[in-house]
């Protein structure tokens, strides 16, 4: 599973990208993980409780979770994750 | 302890919402050319600074003004301007070094930074923390913590 | 009056006509001011089939309501006139400082008509207005243009001019103010060239009253809060600007390559906002009245493309980065810089060469053509100096200053422009995400995604989330942005306040400030006005539905590699279900019964 992550996401977890081999079969399960592998300040950015934080738009190959199942959407060991923060443009 | 607006050019986008809240607190209306703080901007180098009274404790505008209009209560750090006692004579605008007293031809008065009270509204309203109102003490110490920090990485880094 | 002077200011550049004009209040609250404004007197008084580039062509600058004042990000205003590149209604808006200037030097509107028959600038100091010769401005680039300008003037006047780009009236030339915001889009930099026009300079020193300042007060610290708290408005924009979008987009598939051919670009974060936050930004910048900061200062190093000044927001970086194949954010920067001193809009310029660079490959460009410039996708040295010679119209610059459509046309290929009404497209990519295509395919300027920026809830999930694959209800929200952001730009507003701001906080600082009262509906309504306006124009200048589509490519050829690989835009599906829900028929032509209801009969 590739993990990219971009914005003010990059400086939390020290990195662009990664390669993650530890099972996660949903993003829930992903997300806790990485909160353990990134620490307090990665958790408090992507959970709002044991929910998706509201500020956080995750896809996994390029669909958002939100027209999944949210933080339930399962996932497989080929998908590829990318985590923003809310973000704009014009 | 006084406290001193402090400026912090660095963090300063040019936006001029320091000019209108001052502006608007004043006269309910937004008149550019009757703020009391002023943003100069240099475009080709993206930089500006907000300028206003430094409140001098040996101020030269006081020093010239014939009627004292210009006038400091003692024990304070703010240069008080009384528009009753001031004739237009307009010394204090040739005195003061740095160009922040300006005369307003429309209110016929002396338009100079008077901290609002005590709560300057440039202050609440600068989006970029561009303008403290702090502590006389206190109101270098991040940048004098800044520099003392390179100090820490150079010598880390040896 | 409050938050309008009531004074229009008209020049007649033949003549040397100045005079003046009351504002014509009831229009004022119908249309509320900037595009809204701006659109009513030029289209009541302009023939829709003039020749853009010719005398009868007018030009109208105006500032909204809001603009001088601290309503946030408020100090916007709008040109309008019949573009040269669309030869259809065209409003360009800008941030800065000029507008706020042009308010208090206290009108609500300049209306320029006419040619002056040598280059001529315009110096407006409250009542002073003086035509002064710009001969020994000819030619010169924006930043010395406007530094030449205020040597004559005042230091600190506010100068919007146009570059060379503009004087050799390229089609898509820009008119810049504070040397690095433009009135970007559709030409109206030409439109200012060709009436030998060179600049504006404005001091203004009078004030701007408001009806309620207790309640105006209270609302903008309400709006103010309302961006900063926002994670977008507050923090994201200042931090990363708005090219922090080029990883997003192309993380789902979405972000135009080599004209449109695909969706996905492997190496996109070497252009991205995180890159240029670490490699060429200086500091944040803000435009008059802002919270926001999206502003970048940038300064490149590197010799080879050094040079100071502002950007790339995320379409310039597009369009001159991988739309083109090319990933240097240097050399993408440095041209993005070329675009403001020349004075070009960026993605027309950008979307121009990768058409010319598909002609090319496809051999229909030839190395003659170019005079040995080997023009493919990829090539940074071919990109940089073909911005250059498009600006100064030198070799065949002088053909792509004509934009993409009338290039390809020009070999028999027009299919290969992304156009829409000849406009260039912007950065999202139509078959993977379906309502801003319909944007594009409607909006009254051409291809243009800000006046209707659907992106907001189909990618960012700004408010609400939908999902960008699917048509249902996208005709409701595309209708919605649209008439939103006209009320947006006729207030003098900059859209970005709708991170963190609502139609109610809208609403009710307009209503304060004005003292005519506007339910959130009202203000709506209005934007509907402006649009519906806009619209009737263009069907008198002979657009039809058949303008009302994207180029061929986006619903024949599905996207190739990357996330929405396989996906075609649906426009034709949705288009029936938008002019139902604007209140026209079949043809697209607005109903008798809508125009009553919005006061247009």
């Amino acid at each position: 599973m590739i993990i990219r992550y971009f914005a003010d996401i990059r400086a939390l977890t020290g990195r662009g990208e990664e390669t993650w081999t530890k099972a996660a079969p949903d993003m829930r399960s992903l997300l806790e993980g990485l909160a353990a592998e990134h620490g307090s300040a990665f958790a408090k950015r992507v959970f709002d409780g044991d929910q998706l934080n509201s500020t956080i738009i995750i896809f996994i190959n390029g669909r958002d979770v939100a027209h999944l199942k949210g933080i339930d959407s399962s996932l497989g060991v080929d998908d590829v994750v990318a985590i923003f923060p809310m973000v704009a443009g014009g | 302890m006084p406290k001193v607006l402090m400026i912090h050019p660095d963090r300063c986008t040019g936006c001029q919402s320091c000019e209108l809240a001052c502006s608007f607190s004043h006269e309910n209306q937004f008149r550019p050319s009757a703020t009391r703080v002023h943003v100069y901007s240099w475009e080709r180098e993206g930089f500006s600074v907000p300028m206003m009274c430094q409140q001098c404790d040996s101020a030269s505008c006081m020093k010239v003004c014939p009627t004292g209009a210009l006038h400091r209560a003692r024990g304070t750090t703010l240069v008080e301007y009384s528009q009753e006692k001031c004739i237009g004579c307009r010394m204090c605008t040739i005195a003061c070094p740095f160009g922040n007293a300006v005369y307003d031809s429309v209110t016929g008065s002396i338009l100079k930074c008077d901290t609002c009270g005590g709560e300057p509204s440039c202050v609440q309203i600068c989006p970029s923390q561009a303008l403290e109102f702090v502590d006389d003490n206190i109101s270098t110490r991040s940048r004098k913590m800044a520099f003392a920090g390179k100090f820490k990485s150079a010598f880390e880094g040896a | 009056m409050n938050g309008y002077t009531g004074t229009i200011l008209r020049i007649n550049l033949t003549t040397g006509a100045v005079s003046r004009q009351a504002t014509n209040m009831k229009d004022a609250a119908l249309y509320i001011g900037a595009r809204g404004l701006a659109d009513k007197i030029y289209i009541d008084e302009v023939d829709p089939m003039i020749d853009p580039l010719s005398p009868d062509n007018k030009l109208v600058f105006a500032p909204g309501p809001f603009t001088g004042t601290f309503a946030p990000s408020g100090g916007r205003y709008h040109v309008v006139t019949k573009g040269p590149l669309t030869d259809a209604i065209t409003g360009a808006n800008s941030g800065g400082s000029w507008g706020p200037e042009l308010h208090y030097a206290g009108y609500d509107a300049l209306v320029l008509e006419g040619k002056a028959d040598e280059p001529v600038y315009l110096w407006i100091k409250d009542d002073l207005v003086e035509i002064r010769r710009a001969s020994h401005l000819w030619g010169k680039w924006v930043p010395d243009t406007t530094d030449m300008i205020r040597a004559e003037t005042d230091v600190e006047a506010k100068v919007a001019c146009i570059g060379p780009a503009g004087e050799k009236q390229v089609l898509f030339a820009a008119i810049m103010n504070e040397m690095h915001r433009a009135a970007g889009r559709g030409g109206v930099g030409a439109v200012m060239g060709s009436k030998n026009l060179k600049a504006i300079a404005v001091v203004g020193t009078k004030a701007l009253s408001v009806a309620k300042p207790k309640e105006f007060k209270e609302a903008v610290l309400a709006g103010r809060k309302g961006i900063k708290e926002h994670p977008v408005g507050g923090a994201g924009l200042k931090a990363y600007g708005t090219d922090v979008l080029v990883n997003i987009l192309n993380e789902i598939g979405s972000f135009p390559v080599h004209n449109f051919q695909d969706g996905y670009y492997p190496h996109a974060d070497r252009v991205g906002g995180e890159t240029l936050a670490a490699n060429q930004l200086v500091r944040a910048k803000g435009c008059f009245s802002c919270v926001i900061s999206c502003g970048r200062v940038s300064k490149v190093k590197n010799p080879k493309y050094a040079g100071e000044g502002e950007g790339p927001e995320y379409e310039a970086a597009w369009s001159m980065g991988p739309d083109c194949g090319i990933d240097n954010l240097d050399a993408v920067t440095h041209t993005n810089h070329l675009c403001n001193e020349m004075g070009m809009d960026p993605i027309s310029l950008g979307s121009t060469l990768a058409c010319a660079m598909e002609l090319f490959e496809a051999g229909l460009i030839t190395l003659k053509d170019t005079d040995g410039v080997d023009l493919r996708f990829g090539n940074v040295d071919a990109m940089v100096e073909m911005t250059r010679k498009t600006g100064l119209r030198e070799g065949i610059g002088n053909k792509l200053a004509l934009g993409s459509y009338r290039l390809a046309n020009s070999y028999g290929h027009a299919e290969l422009s992304m156009t829409v009404k000849k406009m260039e497209i912007p950065a999202y990519d139509p078959r993977g995400i379906q309502g801003i295509g319909l944007e594009y395919a409607t909006c009254t300027r051409g291809g243009c995604h800000v006046k209707g920026y659907t992106i907001a809830v189909e990618v960012l999930g700004s408010g609400t989330k939908l999902d960008p694959h699917l048509t249902k209800d996208k005709p409701y929200w595309v209708k919605l942005f649209q008439d939103l952001t006209a009320a947006i730009d006729a207030s003098g507003g900059c859209i970005f306040g709708t991170f963190g701001m609502s139609g109610e906080n809208y609403a009710a600082m307009l209503s304060a400030l004005t003292g005519i009262t506007y339910t959130p509906e009202d203000y709506l309504k209005a934007g509907e006005r402006i649009w519906n306006l806009e619209k009737l124009f263009n069907i008198r200048a002979g657009l039809t539905m058949k303008d009302d589509q994207l180029p061929a490519r986006l619903t024949t050829l599905p996207i190739k590699t990357g996330p929405s690989k396989g996906e075609l835009s649906h426009v034709p599906e949705m288009l029936p279900e938008y002019y139902a829900l604007r209140g026209w028929d079949v043809e697209g032509i607005p109903t008798r019964e809508r125009l009553e209801e919005l006061q247009l009969v």
